[in-house]
């Protein structure tokens, strides 16, 4: 137990007000003269017991009754370590993660509200008896701690973005100890760590789990109990729920066969009659199933209208206890997202190389920041552009984007002593002074991504006037200078291919800037590098690809999602792109908190608390409990005082 | 006439004076005295009331001798009717300090009042009244005396009585007993907060003597009631020390005490044929008059 207001409990001094009261009536008595003293010695000496017993309880009620309503007022929360806790005992921080997967959405039989839902609820009665700690919130999905103003902030709009159902899975783990190093950096002291998941085994157990628990568990060992970790596990599985899945789509002229894996659990009957809602490109369709088995592949035969080259289609299963697995979305024919990064010390030609690389709908290639390069940065980058500077640790991250299939334009650093990367190197600067420039003799024009027009016309090469350049050591030239050292350089690196250029579009290096070489060879290579990626367009929500998509159409739904917490179809960088919640939320499988513990060994335990009982959560407030006792004890005290009937006289 | 005017006449109530006039108060014992008077005398005498035949004996006044009987049957005998005369009376009036308690006045100056009306009325039927006052130091003796300026004496040994000192109320009773060698009359007003076995000696020496006994116990309201809510402390007028004490605690054990003391002292003077009174102060004289009137009028407790 512990107090809100702690500091009332100094006036429990005031408890001991009857006791005082009563010995100074002792030392205050009136004296009185009597005659009959014989009898007053003779009857405290045979005074009963029980009237010693009476007095003594009477003093007793008052002085309980009175520390009751001091209790009352320090506002007595159950729980706790200590007893009578002089601190308020109320961490600094109350902590709330909450797991946002798609399977968080199951209904919680009873209740007819989700298990994420339940989980809020049971956040605000987390919160509520600490209204003096601050209240930080975490997500599974971005991860990021921030703070909250109070529970009431759960049903505040502003925070439906965090809050809301999600389609997509978690990390419970990574979320844990990215939220207690964030709580290290921030030096938080004392902190209740409240994590409400449904405790699937997919979201805790992965295959960088058993590193992040080891870290998890020192650092809570480290803090020695001043951050302590409870979760509330929302195990309860669904009555009845049937999933959609979607495999694989095959195109036939105009039908469309995609293969759909639907999966029954906790059915009771053999066989049921359950109706699906195709959608293709917006048109709905109704069918009506058969399921004989648990598990049932089904390839419905959809028309799609031929004039549309692109197109998409989703899967509608009805209402059951879990309606996040009622939907899947495939496309057709859609090419692959390629997305073009520009890397570049010199900001003039950052700028014109990110114009350069502009996609389809006219939008600027990314920029990336030319701080630490970080390997998120370049997830969902098929093209990356680099000029300048690089330290040795971004070449590293260069090297490894390229060799897992990557596209990598190089420019050369304006600085002679650059380092350059390990596979690619330019030679020193060289420089036409005066009016003297280098000029293009030489170009494959066919072939290559300076190959001629389509009527035939040639790329103005030799219009190029270049008066610093510095030529690439490696690779097979693609265009030369008329003293034969090479304009432009191609060569494969591991899975990737690499184009070198010799000099840059700057004023005072080339009029490669006027855009007539530089623009069609940049796009040239952004459509070569597009047939690398696989016909379907689709990603995990949730990702880390899902989660770096900033520029995106909601084609399903207009403006209401958003790629990286619902599923559905999108069109990003001009691409249709379908988003599915991940299959590994279908599972079944729980981790237990045995388990969760073994991988804890060092930490303490972790306190499992029941979600339906408010009390198991030890922190509520319980001064009703007190103005019971007080009312008892006034009573007894009342009791106590009744006045003896006077003896009649003889 | 009395020989000089007394400033403690204030102690005669007038009330119960009025209210008692013109009748006697009787002893239902019969008693020694040396003039005739109204209470019955062991002694048969020439009164109108026959009491008995008995056979002369040689040597019997002749006078007595009823000769009718004798023409009858030719026997001697003589007829004999009962004396009366009158009585001594001693008041016994505790002066311990515990006699100075009592509102509106203390059971001292009650005892006055009472002992001083009741010497008036006794001096008025004719008998002999004397007084002694029960203290431990200077006890004042007034042997027993029926002239009427009896009262005055009275009077001026009770007025300037003070309540002060230990009781010696069983050893005063013991020393009338033995002092006094007719038969007659003891009244004794007192708290009676003495232990009861020495009080019962007293009282059975008393009446062993064949005194007829009348105890007069004096308590006050409070002592009766205990009413005190606050915690007091109990200075013992007797000099007996001090208590304080939660009088809520220990009122039930009081009450009960002195219940069990007032208990004992009635029922040995019920054994021994003593008139017990209990009299509270606030009560009138009248009133504690009426009592006695009623259980000695014409004889019988």
């Amino acid at each position: 137990m512990s107090f809100l207001q702690p500091l009332a409990l100094a006036w429990l001094i005031l408890a001991l007000t009857p006791l005082i009261i009563h010995l100074l009536n002792l030392l205050r008595h009136r004296s009185q003269p009597w005659a009959a003293t014989r009898f007053l010695f003779k009857a405290r000496k045979s005074s009963s017991r029980m009237s010693k017993i009476k007095r003594w309880l009477t003093l007793l009620f008052r002085i309980l009754a009175l520390t009751c309503i001091t209790l009352i007022i320090a506002r007595p929360i159950s729980g706790g370590d200590f007893f009578l806790s002089l601190s308020s005992r109320s961490p600094e921080v109350l902590i709330c993660i909450l797991d946002r997967s798609a399977s968080m959405e199951s209904i919680v039989e009873l209740t007819s509200k989700s298990k994420r839902e339940n989980a809020l609820e049971v956040f605000k009665k987390f919160i509520d008896p600490w209204p003096e700690s601050k209240i930080v919130l975490v997500e599974s999905v971005y991860e990021e701690p921030f703070f909250i103003p109070g529970s009431d902030s759960f049903n505040d709009q502003n925070y439906k973005h965090f809050i809301n159902s999600t389609d997509t899975g978690a990390s419970l783990p990574k979320t844990i100890l990215k939220t207690l190093r964030w709580m290290k950096e921030t030096e938080i002291g004392t902190a209740e760590i409240l994590v409400a998941s449904d405790m699937q085994k997919s979201n805790w157990v992965k295959k960088e789990s058993p590193d992040q628990f080891k870290k998890i568990d020192q650092i809570l060992k480290d803090k020695d109990s001043l951050w302590t970790l409870k979760i509330v596990p929302f195990k309860s599985a669904p009555s009845y729920n049937l999933s959609v899945q979607f495999n694989n789509i095959q195109k036939k002229n105009e039908t469309l066969k995609p293969s759909i894996i639907l999966n029954r659990k906790n059915s009771k009957s053999s066989s049921n009659t359950v109706e699906i809602e195709t959608q293709i490109n917006g048109e709905v369709q109704t069918h009506t199933l058969q399921l004989n088995s648990n598990l049932t592949r089904w390839n419905p035969d959809l028309l799609i209208n031929r004039k549309i080259e692109q197109g998409w289609g989703s899967i509608q299963l009805s209402n059951d206890f879990c309606n996040s697995d009622n939907q899947c979305f495939f496309t057709y024919n859609a090419k692959s997202i390629a997305s073009v990064g520009v890397r570049a010390s010199n900001p003039s030609v950052s700028i014109i190389l990110r114009s350069a690389a502009q996609n389809k709908e006219g939008q600027a290639a990314d920029y990336i920041s030319l701080q630490d390069l970080k390997e998120s940065e370049l997830i969902n980058k098929k093209m990356l552009i680099q000029q300048g500077l690089i330290s040795k640790k971004d070449a590293e991250i260069f090297e490894s984007f390229v060799k897992n299939g990557g596209t990598l334009i190089a420019f050369p650093s304006e600085e002679e002593n650059s380092i350059g990367f390990s596979f690619l190197n330019w030679q020193k600067l060289e420089k036409k002074n005066g009016d003297a420039r280098f000029s293009i003799r030489d170009w494959s024009k066919e072939n290559s991504i300076l190959s001629n027009f389509a009527d035939g016309s040639e790329l103005p090469l030799n219009y190029l006037s270049i008066q610093k350049r510095r030529i690439p050591n490696q690779g097979e030239p693609l265009a030369y200078y008329e003293d034969g050292k090479a304009f432009l350089s191609k060569f494969i690196y591991g899975k990737g291919l690499i184009y070198a250029f010799s000099t840059l579009p700057l004023d005072s290096w080339s009029s490669l800037k006027d855009g007539f070489i530089l623009v069609p060879s940049i796009q040239r290579m952004m459509e070569e590098s597009s047939p690398l990626s696989s016909e379907s367009n689709s990603l995990i929500c949730g990702s880390e690809e899902s989660k770096q998509i900033f520029d995106y159409i909601s084609i399903d739904m207009p403006n209401k999602k958003r790629p990286s917490i619902n599923a559905g179809i999108y069109k990003i960088n001009g691409q249709l792109t379908s988003i599915n919640r991940p299959i590994i939320e279908n599972e079944s499988e729980t981790l237990s908190f045995s388990e969760l513990n073994l991988m804890l060994p060092n930490s303490p335990p972790v306190q499992q608390l029941n979600a339906s009982l408010t009390s198991s959560l030890n922190r509520s407030e319980i001064w009703t409990t007190f103005l019971y006792l007080c009312l008892i004890f006034l009573l007894g005290e009342a009791l106590l005082g009744l006045p003896t009937k006077p003896r009649p006289r003889n | 006439m009395p020989k000089r005017q007394s400033s403690y006449f204030s102690y005669l109530d007038q009330d119960a004076l009025s209210q008692i006039s013109g009748e006697q108060l009787l002893s239902p014992f019969p008693m020694e005295g040396t003039v005739s008077g109204y209470h019955r005398s062991p002694h048969k005498g020439s009164s109108v009331e026959f009491a008995e035949y008995r056979e002369y004996t040689p040597g019997e006044d002749p006078k007595r001798m009823d000769w009718r009987v004798f023409a009858r049957s030719d026997r001697y005998y003589l007829k004999e009717f009962e004396a009366e005369t009158n009585l001594r009376c001693h008041l016994a009036i505790d002066c311990s300090a515990s006699m100075s308690f009592g509102t509106p006045i203390n059971k001292l100056e009650y005892a006055k009042k009472l002992g001083a009306t009741l010497a008036y009325i006794y001096l008025c039927q004719g008998d002999a009244v004397g007084l002694h006052t029960l203290k431990k130091k200077k006890p004042i003796t007034l042997p027993t005396k029926r002239n009427p300026a009896q009262v005055q004496e009275i009077l001026e040994v009770l007025g300037p009585l003070k309540a002060k000192g230990e009781t010696t109320l069983s050893q005063s009773l013991h020393e009338i007993a033995e002092s006094s060698r007719m038969r007659g009359l003891v009244v004794i007003i007192s708290d009676f907060f003495e232990d009861v076995p020495l009080i019962t000696d007293a009282i059975t020496h008393l009446r062993d003597r064949k005194h007829d006994v009348i105890l007069f116990q004096l308590l006050d309201k409070q002592e009766l009631e205990f009413s005190f809510d606050r915690p007091t402390r109990f200075i013992d007028l007797e000099g007996q020390g001090s208590i304080i004490t939660e009088p809520t605690l220990i009122r039930e054990e009081y009450l009960s005490s002195l219940e069990e003391h007032i208990k004992s002292i009635q029922e040995h003077c019920l054994g021994c044929e003593a008139s017990y009174f209990q009299v509270l102060t606030s009560q009138s004289i009248r009133e504690t008059l009426d009592g006695l009137k009623k259980s000695h009028r014409g004889g019988g407790i």
